[in-house]
């Protein structure tokens, strides 16, 4: 064949996730699609992409070699990963978090409380809507005018970071996706779009007006820098024959680690923030966009010796507390949400 | 709006509960007996399973 003139630039695609009907199916072209305000992303290739190899041992006569019964494509447990970095809006926000944890509606505060995750059982043909399709515009090999479509993708870790001296401050959010299942070219004509141009206001640093941590009193702390990762493993169960691309069985799921880390200005307030053996609460709220993680205990509180001032590192896991509905971490991306 | 569930929310499967609306916190709060606050339009056949309530007891 001769070479093609085709190609894909990451400047000329949108990316959306969409929700999905049915395990195993990719979402159709009706299906509500929300658009991420992506600075950057990666996924993995089609076709042998997803393809390790499988190799036997040298056997001790007969030649120490490799012949091609020793050296097989292994596809019955491939996953593909996506990775996205966004810019922090309610829409895209609460779309990936739903996915994640399932709760992450329009006007609703989104919260990973103690007894989640409520549906536990992911299998192939399933009518669960928790899955979703990651859609990249015009990024398949075609390029213009034909999409790669990652179908039935779980969100297996979330990451909010903000610094107030990067990035015009804006809070930026970066989702790991992972699927068992094969990605696909399509063209279809996607018409329930929630677009970023609906997505207006962004989260800033520059906006935030409390940023306090709680151990029995509120330390008002100077945060120049926050993370807070949200991380959660799926396994894929099985596999079907060649002639169904050995697509999985299942998902089994790991267990939810909420964990992050504050920048702040060492200072009287930042001390009584690191009270050894105290539990704290983290509040960090613009009145439009707020985190809030109720029960947090330091992970090894540091100083970090920088020219202008010295500054304390404090990374921390996020945990319940008592009854199992408990929150562990909520966000809310507007004024509203209840 | 405050609701509280009634014992028939506990027998909705989850595509007709609020996880299904995308609340799973919500749904898991009523299966407790906690209040919640919920301000969007509830479809027809969820709302004859939950209680409105007047007075707010710490709702969700």
């Amino acid at each position: 064949m001769a070479k093609s003139a085709v190609f894909q630039t990451k400047s000329n695609t949108s990316v959306f996730i969409g929700t999905e009907a049915t395990m195993g199916t990719a979402a159709v072209a009706g299906a509500a699609l929300v658009e991420l305000p992506v600075t950057d992303f990666s996924f993995s290739e089609l076709a042998a992409g997803g393809q390790s190899l499988s190799i036997a041992p040298f056997r001790n006569s007969g030649g120490m070699t490799q012949s091609d019964d020793m050296v097989r494509a292994q596809r019955h447990d491939r996953i593909y990963e996506v990775s996205v970095t966004f810019m922090c809006t309610d829409a895209a926000t609460k779309r990936v978090l739903l996915n994640l944890y399932e709760d992450g509606a329009s006007g609703g505060i989104s919260s990973l409380i103690g007894s989640m995750p409520t549906t536990k059982h992911y299998v192939d043909g399933g009518t669960n809507v928790k899955q979703v399709s990651l859609i990249f515009r015009e990024m398949a090999h075609a390029g213009e005018g034909t999409d790669m479509v990652f179908s039935s993708c779980m969100c297996t870790s979330m990451q909010f970071s903000g610094d107030i001296s990067s990035n015009g401050g804006v809070v930026m959010c970066t989702a790991v996706f992972q699927t068992g299942y094969l990605p696909t070219n399509t063209t279809l004509n996607y018409s329930s779009l929630t677009e970023v141009s609906a997505q207006q206001t962004v989260f800033n640093m520059h906006d935030l007006a409390t940023t306090t941590i709680n151990s029995g009193s509120a330390e008002d702390l100077v945060l120049y820098s926050f993370e807070m990762n949200i991380e959660r493993p799926i396994t894929r169960v099985g596999f079907d024959t060649a002639a169904n691309a050995f697509k999985p069985h299942g998902y089994s799921l790991g267990g939810y680690e909420v964990t992050g880390s504050l920048t702040v200005k060492r200072d009287p307030e930042s001390l009584a923030a690191i009270a050894e053996a105290t539990y704290f609460a983290l509040d960090l709220d613009t009145t439009v966009y707020q985190i809030l993680a109720p029960k947090c205990i330091i992970d090894n509180a540091s100083i970090s010796f920088d020219d202008d001032g010295l500054k304390n590192i404090i990374p921390f896991r996020a945990t319940y507390t008592g009854a199992t509905t408990a929150t562990i971490f909520s966000f809310a991306g507007t004024a509203s949400d209840s | 709006m405050i609701y509280k569930a009634k014992d028939s929310y506990k027998k909705l499967d989850n595509t007709k509960n609020f996880v299904a609306l995308g609340c799973a916190s919500k749904h898991q709060w009523l299966v407790e007996g906690q209040q919640i606050n919920y301000n969007q339009k509830l479809p027809s056949e969820l709302k004859k399973h939950l209680d409105e309530v007047s007075e707010d007891k710490g709702a969700k």
